[in-house]
Formats: C-alpha cells, structure tokens, sequence
C-alpha cells in the first residue's frame, strides 16, 4: 500500500501554497505570490495579501492537483498553517482547510509555520538526523532550533531580539532604494561589491553578549549603522557605493547567523544542521554556512529554493510527518494564531 | 432525488451554514454568534451540515459576499469555494443585505425597504429595495448619520437594521425626537435564508468590499514573531 497523500495550504503572508506529498515524496508545489502587490508599500500589508489569498487559493489548489494527477478525492489527510502568521491571511488558508476536511470527510491538521520550515528539507533530502540543528532565516523569523526525537521535539535556542534578518535585507534595501523584498536585490547587488569595504556591526557580540545571548541575533543596529554611514558619505558629497554596502551588509547578516548556528551545534553537540525560511536562498548565507560546516565538520543540508520561500508542500511535509507518527488530528474548530510557539507542532 | 443547496453566510458576527432542498424546506441551519471565532466555528459546523445531507443531493453552494467586516467575511466564501471544489458543484455569491431585505419583506410585505448592517467607523452597508424586493441603490458604504437624516427628513423608509447596528443609526436621528428606526433582523443573518433568495441576483463568490484596502505600515516593518 502507497503511503498517504497529504495536501498542505500555506496562507500565513503573501504567498498562496498549495502542497501536495505522498509520505516524503513531492508531488506537487503551486505557489502564487502577491508580493508585487506590495512592493510599492515596502512591506507587506495585511489586508491586500488576506484579499490576495482568497483570490488565489482554488485556482493553486486546481494546478496542484492537476500537477499531482490526484483529484481531492485521492486526498488522505489535509495540513494547514494555523500559525504564527498574519491572521486574516490564515485564515483563508484555514476556512478552506475546514471545509475541504468536511467535504471530504478526511482530517485536518493545523500547524505550525515554523516547524513547517525545518521539516520541508525530508523532501528533498530525506529524513533529518537526530538531533539536528535548525536555523530559520526569513522576512518574519530569525531562530536557532534543536530539533531531536526523530524531529518530534523542537526546542528554541535562540531568536532574534529586534528584527528578523529578512526584515534587515528590506530595511537596507530601502536606505540604498533597492525595492522590495530586499533580500534578492542585497544579494544581487553585492555580487559586483567588496564585502570587507565596509565594517558593519555584529549584533550581540559586544562584552558579556556571548553569556547572556549565546544564540540570539540582533540586525536592528545594523539597519541603524547602515543608515548613519550613508548619511555620513552624502554629507561629505560623496556617493553610495550601493555594491559594497551591499555585500558587506550581506556579510554582517551571513556572518552572525552561521557562526552562532556552529556554535550551537559544538555547544549541544550536534553534527548536523539544516537551513529553512526565504534567507536561506541568500548565496552568501548558504556559501559562509558551507565553509564553517565543513571547518567544524558538520553536515549542512539546505533545501532548494523554492521549498525555503513560503510554500505548501512544507505544510504538506509537517502534515505527512505528523500522520505517519500517529499524532492525532486536530479538532475541526482548531484556533488561528498570529503567536503560535515552535514547540507546538500541531493543534 | 432531491436537489439541496448549502448556504454559508459570515458576513455578519454571526456565522451561519444551512441546507435548503428545491421547495425551500430547511434541511439543517446552525448559526453562531461570535465576531471574532467565524474560522474556529464554522468547522464544526460544516461537518455537521455535511452528515445531514447526501452529497449527490448538493447541486449549488451559496455563500454570502457581504457587504461585511472582510476578515469574517472572508472565512465563508472561502468555506464556499472549498466545498465546490471538493464536490465539483459549482458556488455563487448573493449580496448579504439582500438577504436582510428579503427577511424583513416576508415579515412587512408590500412596502419599499431600506436595510444596513455595521461597516464600523460609524459607517453603514447600505441598500434600498422596492416591494418586490429588487434591490434599487447599493449597496454602497454610508456615514451612519447620514442614513438616520434620510429617515428623519422623510425622505427614505425605515432603515431595517442587521443586530448591533442600531445604536449607531439612533445617533444619526437622535436629533429628530423621532421614535426609534428598527430593528432587530437576525433571521437574516442566516444562509438558509439567502438559499431561499435563488431568484435574486447571482453574483461571482468574491467580496464585496466597497472600499480599498488599508495601505497602513507594512507588517514586516513593524511587527516582529
Ligand atoms: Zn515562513
């Protein structure tokens, strides 16, 4: 017998996903995006992304299927996002989940986005090593996990204090007017650009930080430190190098994460790392990340782009998962959450 | 074989899912009121629904486009569409304050009504029907106060009101003296009733906003999980 086919839906900011697996085999990923809607905003805004899903969903749910060669009848067990995310954008997700899992009559889980995004890497490279350290990079989380007991168990570490390293892309996107999202132009920008030009501070690395936070991250000052240096260049009358800022501010982000992600691998002595979340896709994040791994000799595994960006089949992934250890569904009036602790995989 | 039509409605604080066969006879309808748990407790519901009915019966899903507050509002017609595609049966949308309408006409037949339901920031949904129920204006997006003067001037009939809007319309008239605009229209809050409105105007199931989205301070700038 074939291992059950799980359908994810991804509705937590401005990407619609619509997943679909059988066990830890991919079948189908739709994503539709309502980030240019937002881009001349410079962030996302909850209303036109909540309006966005509710336009997308059936559609994405439609090619996923067709892509699957499924029909929602083939479908074993539903996953959804319940959490942490922006609610009326939830929402959308977690209506359609309801009602798809009455309809059907199959069961429903609500779950949980961040753990979503560690779990999503067994499709692409198998079943994660125990314990694993997860490190969960976007526009909305920066967090260093320890994943163990077979990935049921997820323990924060660390988090960031201030701003999240995706949000410290688009922050230093703005100050060079780079659109949005950030992180790709910083990343693009930087390849033609001096990444030792310019010494960008490092979060928490002050006297006393390496004690009290071992494995948290703070970008709110480099945002700050970006915008004084600019400031002091066009004063003088000179103008941005917007190549080197970028690819030194790209160093100062990819410098901070790694080094406290092998830290808490040597710390808790764990050999191996996973990357998850739309920051993974940064090549100098993946590229440093590489480098210290092999120097510690630990084993880093990164999925491939499109499974880092917000997406269904991580939802799909996590739902999989969840079946196949037996966890009981969630009740049919499970709650949406914009806070929901990574320690709770499901409701 | 008997031909069934699910009706869900959010549009309002309440949230509400009915059966209806061809006759018009209530098959099943639930209704519950919360403003803010429509997601948690339409799940419920629905399951519910879903085991009173035989799925080869369901030929239509209806759902309720609003107006309405568009986070509640959402969470229907979003149920609506899941359950179309799931059961391949083709879903449509009905103005909620025509729902409204039509309830308070069976109860006052042969007179022109007006009906409002809360759009918040003392502002109104607003439409205006003949006897027959044939909606002549709206909906449309009103200053609560606004509306009242209408009733007040004698320029408009009694605004009939969805639950919790009359305080706001009693501050538009509170000047005028005059006796107090109704209403309390809960009946037609509840899909059954929007089943039953199947010779009313079909709409695409989207929300009818009525307003542009709020361009306020991106999230990723100012919230942080
Ligand atoms: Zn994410």
């Amino acid at each position: 017998m074939s291992p059950p086919i799980i359908l994810g839906i991804e509705t937590s900011c401005d990407e619609t996903g619509i997943g679909i697996v059988r066990g830890q085999e991919l079948l189908a990923n739709q994503i539709a995006s309502s980030v240019d809607e937002h881009a001349r905003f410079g962030g996302v805004v909850p209303e036109i992304a909540s309006r966005s899903h509710l336009e997308a969903i059936e559609p994405a749910l439609r090619r996923a299927c067709t892509d699957a060669g499924i029909t929602l009848d083939d479908v074993d067990a539903l996953a959804v996002t319940a959490g942490p995310g922006l609610i009326g954008a939830l929402l959308v997700g977690v209506a359609t989940a309801k009602a798809l899992s009455a309809a059907l009559g199959i069961p429903v889980y609500g779950v949980n986005h961040l753990a979503s995004h560690v779990v999503v890497d067994e499709l692409q490279h198998g079943p994660l090593a125990d314990p694993t350290v997860g490190l969960l990079v976007s526009g909305g989380h920066s967090s260093l996990l320890l994943v163990t007991d077979d990935a049921s168990v997820i323990t924060p570490l660390g988090q960031t204090l201030d701003d999240a390293a995706g949000e410290a892309f688009d922050k230093v996107a703005r100050l060079l007017g780079l659109p949005f999202p950030g992180g790709p132009w910083i990343d693009r920008a930087a390849v033609d650009g001096d990444a030792s030009a310019i010494s960008f501070p490092r979060g928490l690395s002050g006297p006393g930080d390496r004690e009290r936070y071992p494995y948290d991250f703070s970008f709110s000052g480099l945002k700050t430190a970006v915008a004084r240096w600019i400031a002091t260049r066009e004063a003088a009358g000179q103008g941005v190098p917007v190549a080197d800022v970028a690819a030194s501010v790209q160093e100062a982000i990819a410098d901070v994460l790694t080094a406290r992600t092998v830290s808490a691998c040597i710390d808790h002595g764990v050999d191996h790392v996973v990357i998850g979340g739309g920051v993974a896709a940064n090549s100098r994040l993946r590229a440093m990340a590489q480098a210290r791994c092999d120097a510690a000799g630990i084993t880093l595994r990164i999925p491939r782009p499109d499974l880092c960006t917000d997406n269904g089949a991580m939802v799909a992934a996590l739902g999989s998962r969840l079946v196949a250890s037996g966890v009981a569904p969630s009740p049919l009036d499970f709650p949406t959450t914009s806070h929901l602790p990574v320690t709770q995989r499901s409701w | 074989m008997v031909i069934v039509i699910i009706a869900i409605d959010t549009s309002t604080s309440i949230t509400s899912v009915a059966a209806i066969d061809v006759d018009g006879a209530v098959v099943l309808e639930l209704s519950h009121e919360d403003p803010r748990r429509h997601a948690e407790v339409i799940g419920p519901m629905l399951a519910e629904l879903v085991a009173s009915v035989e799925r080869a019966d369901v030929t239509a899903i209806a759902c309720g486009v609003g107006p309405g507050p568009y986070t509640g509002l959402r969470v229907g017609i979003a149920s609506a569409i899941a359950m179309s595609a799931a059961w391949r049966v083709p879903v449509f949308g009905l103005c909620s304050l025509d729902a409204l309408a039509l309830a308070v006409l069976d109860q006052h037949p042969g007179e022109p009504v007006e009906v409002a339901s809360d759009a918040r920031r003392k502002e109104l949904y607003w439409a205006q029907y003949d006897s027959a129920g044939h909606r002549r204006a709206g909906p449309r997006v009103r200053p609560a106060d606004e509306v009242g003067a209408d009733v007040v001037r004698g320029s408009a009939s009694a605004v009939w009101v969805a639950r919790g809007v009359q305080d706001l319309l009693r501050q538009g008239a509170a000047s005028s003296g005059r006796e107090e605009l109704p209403l309390d229209a809960h009946g037609a809050d509840t899909g059954a009733t929007e089943a039953a409105l199947l010779g009313a105007t079909l709409l695409p199931a989207r929300p009818l906003y009525l307003r542009r989205p709020d361009a306020m301070v991106p999230v990723a700038l100012s919230d942080r999980s």
